[in-house]
């Protein structure tokens, strides 16, 4: 029996199956055969009875149990034991091990994710989210993320950097010295500046 | 500032159609996603299926929304049997500024969410600048210590 349009009732609904790309965290997309309806009287096109409703519950729901046991297995990497993140987070013990067996709900994804994407609040939770710490400590991963970024950025451009302090009084002056390898000296010339170094 | 055009058939206040779409998502009756709303509102809002797009709006999830315009749907096929307008709003949802658009059918009551997505107009809470001002502000007031 031919489907009815649910907006203009129109009886020649037409039935084809679409790819379609369900977004994932961490960038790990997955594409699905989705149903979708067209109407032809009154142009308008979906999922007019739910037909992908289960089908993506069921890719999220399997996506959220892999993605629990990746983190979980990755904390070691990062040297953090399930002991001490259940700790910090003042998780009964053995709860991850819980969740790595699939027993893990929306919220304790979230969780998760959110210690895989800023391991460092597990610092922040074991002082019991205490401001000036919790402050404190992600300025200091930012600035890991940014000496990280600029050491990658000097490398692929064969320079070198030292800090500089300078300091009168009250006042103090943090910076960086930026200077061509030795390594790049020695080899070849290099341009800086628009001056040319000359080896020796 | 909400621009009302020419329409067929009577007219329920934007405010009275948002609410209507309010009470059809909280009870999933008469109430449908069009296609390419359904892909914004998952690639966009994080909403993956339709039931989670009904929630998210049954639950408050549309903040501060303001309407737009409202005009007759201009692809009805039976504009006369079936007369459709179209309520279009402006939201937010945390710090994303979204647009709405539904269609709303007279005689049988059906809504269809016609457009979930981004709003491309600018965001009048301008929260970059706001940022911006407030770090300005900050730095001031540390000049005058």
């Amino acid at each position: 029996m031919n489907k009815t349009c649910p907006v203009c009732g129109g009886v020649d609904l037409t039935k084809e199956t679409r790819e379609q790309v369900i977004p994932l965290e961490f960038g790990r997309d997955i594409t699905i055969e989705a149903t979708v309806y067209a109407c032809p009287d009154c142009g308008m096109e979906g999922d007019f009875f739910g037909d992908n409703e289960h089908k993506i519950e069921s890719v999220l729901e399997e996506a959220q149990k892999k993605f629990a046991a990746m983190i979980i297995d990755g904390l070691s990497e990062q040297n953090i034991s399930m002991a001490y993140f259940e700790r910090a987070m003042s998780l009964p013990v053995r709860t991850l091990a819980r969740w790595k067996r699939g027993e893990v709900t929306a919220s304790a994804s979230a969780l998760l994710k959110t210690v895989k994407t800023y391991p460092w609040i597990l610092e922040v939770a074991e002082k019991r989210f205490e401001h000036t710490f919790a402050v404190e400590r992600m300025i200091k991963a930012a600035m890991d993320e940014m000496g990280t970024a600029l050491q990658g950025y000097l490398h692929r451009n064969g320079l070198e950097a030292s800090p500089v302090v300078v300091s009168s009084g009250n006042t103090g002056f943090v910076g960086m010295a930026v200077r061509p390898s030795t390594k790049e000296i020695i080899t070849k010339p290099i341009t800086f500046n628009k001056e040319t170094v000359k080896t020796s | 500032m909400c621009v009302i055009m020419r329409h067929r058939g009577a007219q329920m206040a934007p405010e009275v159609a948002l609410q209507a779409l309010i009470d059809s998502c909280d009870k999933r009756e008469k109430i449908g996603v069009k296609y390419d709303a359904e892909n914004d509102a998952r690639e966009v809002f994080n909403l993956p299926t339709k039931k989670r797009i009904y929630e998210f709006i049954a639950g408050g999830g549309l903040e501060a929304v303001t309407p737009i315009k409202v005009e007759n749907w201009r692809y009805n096929p039976k504009p006369i049997e079936n007369p459709a307008l179209v309520y279009s709003y402006n939201f937010y949802s945390g710090s994303l500024y979204g647009y709405l658009a539904i269609i709303f059918f007279q005689k049988t009551g059906w809504i269809m969410i016609k457009s979930f997505k981004k709003n491309t107009q600018q965001d009048p809470r301008n929260l970059a600048f706001k940022g911006l001002a407030a770090l300005l502000g900050a730095s001031e007031e540390g000049n005058k210590k």
